[in-house]
């Protein structure tokens, strides 16, 4: 009966997401704030009215010892979609363009609901730990403007650890914007390499 | 763990050190049809060096090869090369004493024959400074308004390497011709934005040496620096007030990236633009009443301006669904930006205020950054090109292209100097 409560409750975890996330399919160029604008703001500012959809817990699952560690010691990425904010459907690879395609295909393990879920359960049970989000974008457009664009995906992750009951103290977020490309090359590829955000554990 | 990571602030400001090899090379890729032919007779080497380079890179005038024997008062001679004016230089007494004389060839009397005569001494003046000032002076003369040879640039430069921890992030201030090269800081975190007092002795940047973005001002002469804002989140885009007192910038203190004005002398801080919308790269206009920006409340990013005494805001740019990083030309009348085309090219271009014109400037894909000379005549810009970071300029009408390329590493974020 838990079980099944839980997987009820990810449905609608997962279904609200979607619902806020707009996906924009531009034509060829770089991110762009058009879709994400309203996304965000209709999650509110960091802390604020993001998790009021029923979604506190929601994302709760068994998490083992070995992924604890494996956050504990790495520095792992989340991948967003083109021009978009929302952590679903991120997910744990480099995502092509189109959203809309994407948002099927991302398998439960490749989600980046799940590594979000990892650290929380992570942060909750070491309150002196922080985790660092940096938020990168591609190499197209203007500096400045895409340190804003990165911004925006650091605070999409930390509003659902904060979702999950992690103390915002624990979270400090850093937008690199295109500073810190991953990949320099003019591709679609290097693009969705580049549009991410790092996650970074850092010990009290 | 966290990773202390290591960074160290390198001043350097001995005054004149030359460096034979200068990071930056410059390179004219386009000039102009009707340039204005003029010869130069030998001056001193090495300022004769720098003449020619200067005039020759700025695409507006010809300068033939001269040969040993002609002579300075043979104007049939000179005529006959297609030449129009003549630079004249003459060692005198007492010793060191340099005569500069440009002279007009087809002048209608003696006295007009004669543009300008000046005496420098050359005693203990370094070569390159005196080779740009006569440059400038011609320049004025002829073109009609005063040259920028004289003037710097800022930029930073991008050391990678395979392990990205190990990527060194250099900004550096030079000459305009890439000579005198010194850097300012060094840092293994990202250095953006920087930005020129109006006097030309501070530069405003934007560091991430702390592992957060904090805006700091650095006295060039001194190489002290004052931290200016450190807030959590977006620390970005300083712009100089004109009296040099103030720092448009952009803070997301408040959960969304909003323009500030920051009073560099105290650090207070006080929220200039509002909404939910990235609000970003503010710019003042030269009068200093109004600030432009880039914002994204109409959804994607295009330039926006505030009026400073009444507070509202009114959108400047329609051409095209990407406009960014907003300058004023120094008479007010233009602005250069990033504008981006319908293939998604990004170019730099100019909107004309009074018609809303926007005229593109560059072809390339990746262009961006624009600073315009405080002569309004030339823009400098970076180009990412062959997946590296090069400057290029570009004059305000399209006409002539000049590259920088860079010996080593990505060359990036450049500001023009004022007048120095």
């Amino acid at each position: 009966m838990k079980t099944v409560m839980r997987f009820i409750n990810s449905m609608l975890m997962v279904a609200a997401v979607v619902m806020l996330a707009a996906c924009a399919k531009n034509a060829a160029g770089p991110e762009s704030d058009q879709a994400s604008a309203r996304g965000y703001a209709a999650q509110g500012g960091r802390g604020a009215t993001a998790y009021a959809a029923g979604t506190r817990g929601a994302i709760k699952g068994r998490v083992t010892p070995q992924q604890l560690q494996q956050v504990a010691s790495n520095t792992n990425s989340i991948y967003f979609c083109f021009d978009n904010n929302s952590v679903n459907p991120a997910a744990l690879q480099p995502l092509p363009k189109d959203c809309g395609l994407i948002r099927s295909q991302v398998s439960s393990e490749e989600n980046a609901l799940n590594l979000v879920n990892v650290y929380a359960h992570y942060l909750l049970k070491h309150p002196r730990a922080r985790v660092r989000l940096e938020g990168n974008t591609d190499i197209r457009g203007s500096r400045e403007y895409n340190v804003a664009l990165g911004e925006r995906r650091s605070l999409s992750v930390a509003q659902l650890l904060e979702a999950e009951g992690v103390n915002p103290q624990q979270i400090m977020v850093v937008s690199y914007g295109k500073e810190k490309p991953s990949d320099l090359a003019d591709h679609e590829i290097a693009h969705s390499k580049n549009r991410r955000v790092d996650l970074k554990l850092q010990e009290g | 763990m966290y990773k202390k990571i290591l960074f160290f602030c390198c001043v350097l400001f001995v005054a004149q050190i030359s460096v034979a090899q200068p990071l930056l090379d410059i390179k004219l890729t386009s000039a102009v049809k009707n340039s204005i032919p003029l010869a130069l007779l030998p001056l001193l080497p090495e300022v004769d060096a720098v003449v020619r380079q200067d005039l020759a890179n700025s695409g507006q005038f010809t300068l033939p090869n001269l040969s040993q024997s002609a002579r300075q008062d043979d104007d049939a001679f000179w005529r006959e090369q297609g030449v129009h004016y003549l630079l004249i230089g003459e060692r005198q007494a007492p010793a060191g004493s340099l005569r500069v004389d440009l002279v007009n060839l087809y002048a209608n009397s003696a006295q007009q024959r004669i543009i300008f005569s000046q005496v420098f001494d050359t005693k203990g003046v370094d070569p390159r400074r005196l080779g740009h000032h006569i440059s400038d002076l011609i320049y004025e003369a002829l073109v009609g308004k005063p040259g920028v040879f004289s003037t710097q640039i800022a930029y930073v430069v991008v050391n990678r390497t395979a392990n990205t921890e190990d990527t060194e992030y250099s900004l550096e201030v030079a000459d305009i011709d890439g000579f005198n090269a010194q850097p300012l800081l060094k840092s293994s975190e990202p250095i953006m934005s920087p930005a020129w007092s109006p006097q030309g002795d501070r530069l405003a940047y934007v560091s991430f040496e702390k592992q957060q973005a904090q805006i700091y001002v650095h006295a060039l002469a001194s190489g002290r620096r004052r931290l200016v804002t450190s807030f959590p989140g977006i620390n970005g885009a300083p712009a100089w007030s004109p009296d040099g007192k103030q720092l448009a910038v952009v803070l997301s203190k408040s959960g969304y990236p909003k323009i500030y004005i920051a009073d560099i002398a105290s650090g207070r801080v006080q929220q200039l633009t509002q909404g939910y919308a990235i609000d970003t790269e503010p710019t003042w206009s030269p009068d200093g009443k109004k600030i432009l920006f880039t914002s994204s409340r109409g959804g994607g990013p295009q330039i926006y301006q505030v009026d400073l005494h009444t507070k509202q805001v009114s959108r400047v740019t329609f051409s095209g669904n990407y406009n960014a990083r907003a300058n004023f030309t120094p008479d007010g009348r233009a602005i250069v930006m990033l504008h981006r085309d319908r293939q998604g090219n990004f170019a730099i271009a100019k909107q004309d205020l009074a018609t809303g014109r926007v005229q593109r400037l560059t072809q390339a894909h990746l262009d961006e950054s624009p600073s315009v000379a405080p002569n309004g005549s030339m823009v400098l810009f970076a180009r990412n090109q062959g997946q590296r970071m090069q400057l290029g300029m570009v004059s305000i009408d399209g006409r002539i292209q000049l590259q920088l390329p860079a010996r080593q590493g990505d060359v990036q974020e450049p500001a023009w100097s004022p007048y120095l």
